[in-house]
């Protein structure tokens, strides 16, 4: 118990305890996926840019439902919690990271320019898989490697099918969207079962 | 081996079991409120009462209680002192365990 580097990584991991990250994540991932591969596969460009918007839209109706959804379900079962500055700087660093990696694809991507083949497609998929993989192992949530095998299998795979960057990214993200809203559902599943609203106890001592 | 570390006290606040897992999990997190130290800490709710108003009246932490929505919630945190005393005391297990090697 008194191991410290224990409770820090169970500290880091709470956050996602519920899975509602992941869900409300992957939904939006999803969809916007869904949207630009439609728009690949039929032509249709003012569907893949709903895409990139519905993406670009759903940060914060998806961070507020986050917040709400843990304080009408988890900060009542099992507590609450502000983390310590590391975990917040291994997040910041993640998320960095992820920036760094995606910025330049993003933008190519909606240029349509320099980096449209499917090798950049692989690269993208392995690097999510690296930074999927560095969060489960900082923060001892093991389904995480999930995404670390799916992202860069989905990279791989539009790499090989030969698909044009757009279609290959979508993919990608409607891939990895899916993945992580199966998770999440098994987390929450999971963790509801673990916690049932049966036990919730007064807050206050 | 040394013989200030075998014949030093250590901090009987911070020595007692309940206390001890307490402040582990407060000096890793900033705050933490009631039921995420009842769960964590695996205490009943008397002696984590019990054992927060201690630490509490000691200075090592602080306990606000405020209102998350219409749902109280009581929070504690590490307080300076705290943390120099959880260092220390960590200090001198380690001193202890090396002398007894």
């Amino acid at each position: 118990m008194t191991d410290l580097g224990i409770i820090q990584r169970r500290l880091r991991g709470y956050w996602f305890v519920d899975g509602f990250q992941e869900i409300a994540g992957g939904t939006a991932l999803a969809i916007a996926g869904a949207l630009a591969v439609a728009g690949s596969i039929t032509g249709n460009d003012s569907l893949s840019a709903a895409g990139v918007y519905a993406l670009a839209l759903a940060a914060l109706p998806a961070a507020v439902a986050i917040r709400v959804a843990k304080r009408q379900v988890t900060y009542v079962r099992t507590g609450w919690v502000r983390e310590s500055k590391t975990a917040s700087l291994v997040r910041l660093a993640v998320a960095i990271v992820w920036t760094i990696i995606a910025t330049p694809l993003l933008v190519a991507y909606l240029r349509g320019g320099a980096l449209n083949t499917g090798w950049a497609l692989a690269a993208m998929g392995i690097a999510i898989g690296v930074g999927a993989g560095s969060q489960a192992w900082l923060t001892g949530t093991r389904r995480f490697y999930v995404q670390a095998i799916v992202f860069p299998l989905a990279g791989l795979a539009t790499a090989l099918a030969g698909l044009d960057f757009r279609t290959g990214f979508a993919t990608m993200i409607l891939t990895g969207g899916v993945s992580l809203l199966a998770t999440g559902a098994f987390a929450l599943r999971k963790y509801l079962r673990a916690n049932p609203a049966a036990d919730i106890e007064a807050v206050a001592p | 081996m040394s013989d200030a570390a075998l014949t030093a006290d250590p901090d009987r606040v911070i020595h007692e079991p309940a206390r001890l897992k307490i402040m582990a999990i407060l000096y890793v997190a900033r705050e933490a409120d009631f039921t995420f130290l009842l769960r964590e800490a695996e205490l009943t709710r008397g002696n984590l009462s019990v054992q927060l108003s201690r630490l509490e009246e000691a200075g090592y932490i602080r306990i606000d209680k405020m209102f998350a929505g219409k749902t109280p919630r009581t929070v504690a945190a590490i307080t300076p002192a705290g943390k120099s005393a959880f260092m220390r005391y960590r200090d001198y297990l380690r001193g202890l365990l090396t002398a007894t090697e």
